[in-house]
């Protein structure tokens, strides 16, 4: 993907990553757009690490968008 | 703004051992009190251990949140099989299950199958819906029963079409109860998702179907991580979005030009190996 200059395209296209702060600006633009129920993924790492990602998304994130 | 969240959990540690439950479950349920309205995992037997052993884990650390496979495919479970999983997990949550159906990835593969086409999905998804609410239906020809419909606790759980590519996406428009986009995340690529589900629901007279983003995604403290986390994931994306073709994707010109430099390249080099070739066999000749 870096050798055929696709990485920003690409990041720019299905991304959402980076700190709290970037998320929460990300998912403004695109909720804007239409895209008002999104699905993101925790299976990455081990279960401590996704219990830490977890906290950081339920309590810096979701409480700007949620209902 | 009002954005509604699915989490979705993968095969991690990839066999869950009895000593990772309590904190599998904490997590599911931590999702779920944050606010999550689905929580799902992906079923691919060749990435890890089976999903249905985390879709019931999941079914029982919840009480609201919509429990279920994202994604699975119509090849590596015969519908039967996924219709009484998805009944018996609708039982067990009190009618909180869901299906999402894709083409195949890393499952399908693994086997040797290439990916499901869209008349296969549409008669997978028609199978499933049939099992559960009559009990009995056809599948790629072959009548198919089970005794259990009776029991079912919804006649119709929700199965979302995986799309990316214009042609899915106008399928799920067109049959899905749900619609899972991983065509990306761009402001224009939003709408025209949109504008393309719609269209294939117009097709079929029927409402919209609810419709998803999927995400490729890290969060870190530092921002710079994140990026450097997420790049794999997103080069697997922009891989399997677009080896089926280009056509009505939203890729920029000079994004279809890389493709087109890369086969060139290719050639070349195959044009070169080649006159290598040659030359050593002539060489050979000389000398012989």
């Amino acid at each position: 993907m870096d050798e055929l200059g696709l990485t920003d395209y690409a990041l720019r296209r299905w991304a959402l990553a980076g700190t709290p702060k970037d998320w929460i600006a990300r998912i403004e633009e695109i909720a804007e757009a239409g895209a008002t129920k999104i699905w993101v993924g925790l299976g990455g790492n081990d279960l401590d690490r996704q219990l830490g990602d977890l906290k950081m998304l339920g309590e810096e994130i979701m409480p700007r968008f949620v209902r | 703004m009002k954005v509604a969240f699915g989490i979705s959990f993968g095969a991690n540690p990839v066999l869950l051992m009895g000593v990772d439950v309590p904190k599998f479950t904490e997590l599911v349920r931590r999702a779920e009190d944050y606010g999550a309205v689905a929580i799902g995992t992906y079923d691919s037997g060749f990435l890890g251990g089976d999903a249905y052993v985390r879709a019931t884990l999941m079914a029982q650390a919840t009480s609201r949140a919509v429990i279920g496979l994202r994604p699975s495919n119509p090849l590596t479970r015969e519908p039967q099989i996924m219709a009484s999983f998805l009944a018996s997990l609708d039982a067990l949550t009190g009618g909180r299950a869901f299906l999402d159906i894709a083409s195949g990835d890393s499952a399908v593969f693994n086997i040797g199958f290439p990916a499901a086409s869209r008349a296969r999905i549409e008669d997978y998804v028609t199978c499933i819906r049939g099992l559960l609410a009559k009990g009995e239906a056809t599948y790629q020809g072959r009548p198919q029963r089970v005794r259990w419909a009776a029991a079912a606790v919804r006649p119709r759980v929700p199965i979302s079409i995986c799309a990316e590519g214009p042609r899915m996406l106008h399928l799920g428009g067109r049959i899905g109860d749900g619609v899972i986009a991983g065509t990306g995340l761009l402001p224009e690529v939003i709408k025209d998702t949109i504008s393309r589900i719609h269209a294939g629901a117009r097709e079929a007279g029927r409402d919209h179907p609810d419709i998803w983003f999927t995400t490729r995604n890290t969060l870190d403290v530092d921002h710079d991580t994140a990026i450097d986390r997420v790049k794999a994931s997103v080069s697997s994306i922009l891989n399997h979005s677009m080896r089926f073709g280009l056509e009505g994707k939203l890729l920029p010109e000079d994004m279809k030009n890389v493709r087109g430099m890369r086969e060139r390249r290719n050639e070349l080099i195959g044009m070169a190996l080649m006159l290598l070739l040659l030359i050593g066999m002539s060489a050979w000749t000389s000398w012989g």
